[in-house]
């Protein structure tokens, strides 16, 4: 199944280090939950993996990002990412576009697509949740981004990676108070 | 002594309680997971998580490390045995377990066996399987692109992914009357894949004895005999030494008659092992991997004069049928029963056209609560005519008693081939017409309409065609279609009768001893019914299509007519007269002209066995094999009442009435139980159930969170009423009603939607219909 999600977001730090920040996976990896870069082949060639867990398995999705497109200019970037699991239970293939524009006073407007096509258990068992644990996913991702990226800026010890098996009960638990929230008003989004 | 009537025995048409219920309240029925065997070990199976997937390769390393789990099988294991393809019911091949491929997700890959159900499924999850996946088809028009990939690379010869072709009626003229028409209607529909999804899932507990030689297989089977012969025929198993037993079913509905993998890959592990194996699926797979239902693209055409007169009926389908074609219909007809779709209506042309394709998905196509796609066929002419009468703007009630076949035209051949044993459609339809006050409800709706409110009627006047089947036309795999009865008359006057059928909930116990009630003149409550159990069961070929009473209903007929025959001669003998003297009457045999002469059947059973006529054997025992001579026709008129809410979408049936004639009635209750949970599947597969894939061929919907059953929230009320129209070559004129209700209710809900959106132009809406797509088609038509 296929989940595209389309997200902007501003961050206070100038282009240039958004930039440099983005481009590189070694360093974006880290902020998507569950995720980590375990070799660089070349400066487009990763591999890498991410840990999932549903219900009572775990599924570790290993494969290799590739940086389709880059542009330094235009500040765009298209990383594509395959994984399968170990086991054979499913894979996945994430394609992500970033594209960065300077806002007036100084700071950065990200516009980011990222479309996700899984096969396996869990687009068979979690069909009906996998979009809103999609976007909670990425709310992470873009948290942990800005959080990442302000550390560095700082020149503070970023947060360590958090590259334990993110559990998408819990993603899901958090998409059940969400969707409670929207029902009972609470979220004006 | 008191007179002997049917009320007294329970005899045929009595509301007696159902037998099998006590032990069901209790708790003490028998299901296949209830079976405990000493030293019994339990599987797993690992499955795809692909929809179309070449196998690089299996490692089991793992798996065999896991605490408890005692082997893993693949494919390479049963090609040792040449068992990791097996035949299906339809003639084609299925793997057992994939060996170079995959064809769907869930697909069966490997086998594991552990001491603990625990054990088996760890180590299930730890089979590693490398895939490399490949381009999926799931779409069954794209299956027939000339560049769609091939995906039964394993048939040799064959060159793309359909499967046949098969045409029915007269297709010249058919178009010559299309030409000449002066009204023609057409419309596209898919009656959606669903599941019958029974609430016991499928599995067995098979225990090869090394010692006796002997396997004993408890299985979820609606046709234990079929499947003997089916594992004799594939694997090293021997007919007389296997015996199956189908104990108590949880629901079949034509789930129940295919064979899985599970079932030969548990049989295959306990011939390994020597130890009885225990395999019982999943929710999920049994929903992901068995035997689905329906999946047919149809195009219906009518061609009608001005007046509304039918002239002609055209139809053609795309049928996928996934991966394997394991439909379960007989041989010579590969889309079942699916030209009985000239319905009720007597239609001087037509022509009708199947297709069937290989898609990514798991395969199936069995009879859910039908017989052989005959729900397919009712549903495609049941919406056709009400198009027409949309387009006709004539009332769906005029148009369909002016094409009805009329009573005097029976028996009467169908331009399709069938010869309708009996029927008197406008009777049935004017009796509901009369419970549902039809006047009354248009005017309302006329009214409700001017301020803007949505209500709508639907109708459909089904005949259906049940009780597979005549041997001259009709086969599984080469076995004849009929039914086995055997009686036995024991000393004291009780019954032990076996049939080759098996009840899933129909109430066989119930319904066969009060047809032997009647036809031996001893209380139903002194006959014992026993089916599933292949060492003393009679051979049949199963319960679906509405075939028990038309079938083995009538072997069980013949065989107490052939228990009367030799009652006569005893009764003579005791009561000293010739046999020419004595005749059956009053549920006894009595001496002619003097009917205080008479002795029982149950003192002519203590006689036969005591005081039997010399030169006669002793005993008192018969077997009858009963080849119908054709197949029954029941049929009915089913209105369905609804108001949809104008701003969301949301409806509720308001009423429902159901008018069936099923020909003579056994058992009125047990009759009313079974329409009542067919018209609910109905309403299931009209508003809930579809089996969706994404693009992937991931199964959207592999569990009763997202595929889903009516609860009596959502049932509304049924009304039923019945007229009775005897089959006129059943031996007690009884057509069978287990499925009439899953054929004929979604036309009228579907019909009822349409009917109740037709002034905004609406005139088709795909099933499941849901508040969603109401609102939706609401939305476009600018009322939401």
């Amino acid at each position: 199944m296929q989940v595209t999600l389309e997200n902007s977001f501003n961050l206070e730090q100038p282009i240039e280090k958004v930039w440099a920040f983005l481009s590189d996976p070694t360093k974006v990896a880290p902020c998507l939950p569950g995720a980590e870069i375990l070799e660089v082949v070349s400066k487009t060639e990763f591999k890498g993996g991410v840990k999932m867990k549903l219900g009572p398995f775990t599924t570790q999705f290993k494969g290799e990002v590739i940086i389709e497109h880059l542009d330094d200019q235009a500040h765009e970037i298209r990383m594509v990412g395959k994984g399968k699991d170990a086991r054979g239970t499913g894979s996945a293939t994430m394609v992500i576009t970033g594209k960065l524009t300077e806002l007036p006073g100084g700071g950065t407007e990200m516009v980011s697509t990222s479309e996700l096509t899984i096969s396996g258990k869990l687009a068979q068992f979690g069909s009906r949740m996998i979009q809103d644990v999609s976007k909670t996913m990425f709310q992470q991702f873009t948290e942990t981004f800005a959080e990442r990226l302000q550390a560095e800026t700082e020149g503070r010890e970023a947060a360590p990676a958090q590259a334990d098996a993110v559990s998408v009960t819990e993603l899901a638990g958090a998409v059940v108070k969400g969707a409670m929230g929207r029902i009972f008003g609470k979220d004006k989004n | 002594m008191s007179e002997i009537t049917s009320e007294s025995l329970g005899g045929i048409g009595q509301s007696v309680k159902r037998k099998e219920d006590l032990r069901f309240i209790l708790g003490k029925g028998s299901y296949v997971e209830d079976f405990y065997l000493p030293g019994m070990v339990y599987g797993c199976v690992v499955r795809s998580p692909f929809a179309h997937a070449k196998i690089n390769g299996i490692d089991s390393s793992e798996a065999l490390k896991v605490p408890g789990v005692m082997a893993v099988i693949t494919a390479k294991e049963l090609e040792g045995a040449n068992l990791s393809w097996m035949p299906t019911l339809a003639g084609d091949t299925q793997a057992v377990l994939a060996d170079k491929k995959v064809h769907f997700q869930s697909q069966e890959v490997a086998f594991v066996i552990g001491e603990t159900q625990y054990a088996a499924a760890d180590g299930a999850e730890a089979v590693e399987v490398d895939y490399e996946e490949l381009p999926v088809v799931v779409d069954p028009f794209k299956a027939l692109d000339p560049g769609a990939p091939l995906l039964r690379d394993d048939k040799e010869g064959q060159k793309d992914n359909h499967i046949f072709n098969w045409q029915a009626g007269d297709k010249e003229a058919t178009e010559k009357a299309f030409q000449n028409a002066e009204v023609t209607v057409s419309q596209s529909t898919h009656y959606q894949r669903c599941h019958p999804a029974p609430m016991e899932t499928c599995g067995c507990v098979a225990d090869v004895n090394p010692g006796t030689g002997r396997t004993t297989i408890y299985i979820t089977s609606q046709a234990p005999h079929a499947h003997r012969t089916v594992l004799a025929l594939v694997s090293p198993l021997k007919e007389h030494t296997t015996r199956l037993v189908s104990p108590d079913l949880g629901g079949g509905f034509g789930n129940k008659v295919p064979v899985y993998p599970g079932y030969i890959l548990a049989t295959v592990a306990s011939l390994t092992l020597g130890l009885p194996v225990k395999w019982i699926e999943t929710r999920s797979e049994n929903i992901q991997s068995t035997g689905f239902a329906r999946d047919y693209h149809t195009t219906m055409e009518l061609a009608a004069t001005k007046d509304g007169k039918i002239t002609a009926l055209r139809v053609k389908t795309l049928a996928d049928h996934g991966a394997f074609n394991a439909q379960a219909n007989p041989m010579k007809w590969p889309a079942g029963l699916f030209s009985i779709c000239t319905g009720s209506y007597d239609i001087p042309n037509a022509h009708v056209e199947v297709d069937a394709v290989y898609t990514n998905k798991a395969p199936g196509g069995v009879a859910y609560r039908c017989s052989f796609r005959v729900t397919e066929a009712s549903y495609a002419i049941e919406r056709a005519v009400d198009l027409l009468a949309g387009e006709l703007k004539m009332d769906p009630v005029q148009l369909r008693k002016k094409n009805f076949i009329q009573p005097d035209q029976f028996p009467y051949t169908s331009v399709t081939g069938w010869e309708y044993d009996s029927g008197d459609y406008e009777k049935a339809m004017q009796v509901a017409l009369d419970l549902v006050g039809y006047e009354d409800l248009r005017k309302e709706q006329a009214e409700k309409r001017a301020k803007g409110e949505l209500m709508g009627i639907g109708i459909s006047s089904f005949t259906e065609i049940a009780g597979a089947g005549p041997r001259k036309d009709f086969d599984i795999l080469g076995l004849s279609m009929n039914d086995g009865a055997e009686i036995r008359v024991h000393p004291t006057g009780t019954v032990t009768a076996r049939f080759g059928v098996k009840s899933q909930g129909q109430g066989h116990e119930t319904t066969f001893a009060q047809i032997l009630a009647e036809e031996l003149g001893l209380p139903e409550a002194d006959i014992l019914v026993e089916e599933g159990d292949t060492d003393t069961a009679p051979y049949g070929l199963g319960t679906y299509g509405s075939r028990s009473t038309p079938v083995a209903g009538g072997a069980a007929v013949l065989a107490a007519r052939k228990v009367r025959e030799k009652g006569m001669k005893i009764a003579a003998h005791l009561l000293e007269v010739s046999e020419a003297d004595i005749e059956w009457k009053n549920y006894q045999f009595q001496v002619k002209g003097a009917p205080a002469k008479a002795k029982t059947m149950a003192e002519v059973a203590f006689a036969a066995y005591t005081n039997a006529p010399p030169g006669e054997e002793v005993g008192l025992e018969a077997t009858y094999y009963y080849d119908p001579p054709n197949f029954t026709f029941p049929f009915g008129t089913y209105i369905c009442v609804l108001d949809i809410d104008n701003k969301t979408g949301e409806f509720k049936i308001r009423r429902f009435v159901a008018v069936d004639d099923c020909g003579t009635i056994i058992n009125p209750m047990i009759l009313e139980g079974q329409i009542h949970g067919g018209l609910t599947e109905g309403l299931a597969i009209a508003t809930m159930q579809e089996i969706r894939f994404d693009d992937q061929g991931n199964c959207l919907n592999g569990s009763f969170m997202d595929y889903l059953l009516p609860t009596a929230v959502e049932v509304p009320n049924w009304d039923l009423d019945r007229t009775v129209t005897p089959s006129p070559h059943h031996p007690i004129g009884a057509k069978g009603v287990g499925e009439s209700s899953n054929v004929g209710s979604p036309a009228a809900i579907v019909n009822a939607f349409v009917d109740a959106l037709s002034h905004l132009g609406v005139t088709n809406i795909e099933m499941p219909v849901t508040p969603w797509k109401i609102w939706q088609l609401l939305h476009e038509k600018g009322v939401a």
